[in-house]
């Protein structure tokens, strides 16, 4: 996925965004759980992206969403705490159904339809790119970016996103 | 017009106004890009009329005051299919929020106050988690709905059902209170209004064109 490897970094700096990525060496639920926990103290804004790797790019990217306004200063609203709100809380014990594919609560858009998005655990994973300033690089400008790469030049529409 | 690439790394490692005026060179040579000083009232072309794209007003010291995105890319409610072509606005007609331009007037105005609004308006009181009074009032603005339908209804639902009867041709009506209904009114030619005209066949969308210019000027 040439977009959210080198593409991205050459195009912000590497000294601008990190890139951070949940499934190197495959799902487990513990890795997910601490994935999302570590973004939540680390406390950054940026964008999130959910990926079914059981798919080629471009249609192995589920949603794109952001974490976090560049006129806000706010400490709640980070990587962590958003991503956790598309999935059943931890004691609910909802990750993964019968069939070992991730169940997703909800998405933004009341249009998105979750039951319908339901990659196998296996191969999901959960990019983040995070800002080092986000007085420069704005998740809001992370996720145009990334939103018009895959719908202007890749001509493709994440099954979650409901506006570009 | 430059590549997403291209363009997010010029703005952000160009200063604002060699930035902001080469994007207005490339916009320009494509027929894009308009002045609102420069329009003739009389003959407004269509890509304005319609007007599909990025909307900056700057102060006149050239600095960023507001951009607003117009044209999105969206889902039909019904058939979820990303729909082709954005709605346009016609900024001649008017918008009113965020912010507010009565060509009119001669007026440019920021910072929209609903509840001084809708007070000034119908004489009806937006008090946070309270409902609106005198209810009486609001029986009468809300005539469609019988009062006991009204009472029935989260305050938040009645709160947007009144806000929805304050619409531009009010706000326009309540002309000479303008200063205390926004939080800034301004003569009109004390700012710029440049209008990028972005189509669905373009590069890039509004908003990310927006992002772009916001991130620029931002630096």
């Amino acid at each position: 996925m040439k977009i959210l490897n080198n593409e991205i970094l050459k195009t912000f700096g590497e000294d601008n965004i990190n890139i951070s990525k949940l499934n190197e060496h495959g799902f487990k639920e513990v890795y997910f759980w601490k994935f999302i926990d570590q973004h939540k103290n680390e406390n950054k804004k940026g964008i999130y992206v959910f990926v079914d790797g059981d798919k080629e790019f471009p249609k192995n990217i589920i949603y794109v969403g952001k974490a976090g306004e560049s006129k806000k200063k706010e400490e709640g609203n980070n990587l962590g705490s958003r991503m956790q709100g598309y999935f059943f809380a931890k004691e609910k014990d909802r990750l993964i159904d019968s069939q070992d594919r991730i169940i997703f609560e909800k998405f933004n858009s009341p249009i998105i339809d979750p039951s319908k998005i339901n990659p196998s655990s296996k191969n999901f994973n959960i990019i983040t790119v995070s800002t080092n300033n986000i007085d420069l690089v704005s998740p809001e400008l992370l996720e145009s970016y990334l939103l018009n790469k895959l719908y202007k030049e890749n001509k493709y529409y994440p099954l979650a996103n409901n506006e570009i | 017009m430059k590549t997403i690439n291209q363009l997010t790394k010029d703005c952000l490692n160009k200063n604002f106004n060699e930035f902001y005026d080469e994007q207005k060179i490339l916009f320009k040579a494509k027929g894009n890009f308009y002045d609102a000083s420069k329009l003739d009232l009389k003959k407004i072309p269509e890509k304005i009329s319609k007007f599909k794209g990025v909307l900056v007003m700057l102060d006149k010291e050239n600095n960023i005051k507001k951009s607003s995105a117009h044209g999105k890319f969206t889902r039909d409610k019904e058939t979820k299919k990303i729909k082709k072509y954005f709605s346009p606005f016609n900024p001649i007609k008017g918008r009113w929020t965020p912010f507010f331009i009565s060509l009119e007037h001669n007026k440019i105005a920021f910072g929209y106050q609903q509840s001084v609004a809708i007070s000034l308006a119908f004489g009806i009181k937006f008090v946070n988690n309270q409902e609106p009074t005198p209810r009486d009032k609001v029986y009468d603005l809300l005539n469609k709905k019988t009062p006991n339908e009204i009472d029935k209804l989260p305050i938040g639902d009645q709160k947007t059902m009144i806000a929805s009867k304050c619409g531009r041709k009010v706000v326009e009506d309540l002309h000479p209170n303008w200063d205390k209904i926004f939080k800034e009114v301004h003569n009109l030619e004390d700012f710029k209004l440049h209008f990028f005209y972005i189509d669905e066949e373009s590069p890039y969308t509004p908003s990310f064109f927006k992002q772009i210019i916001d991130t620029a000027a931002r630096k």
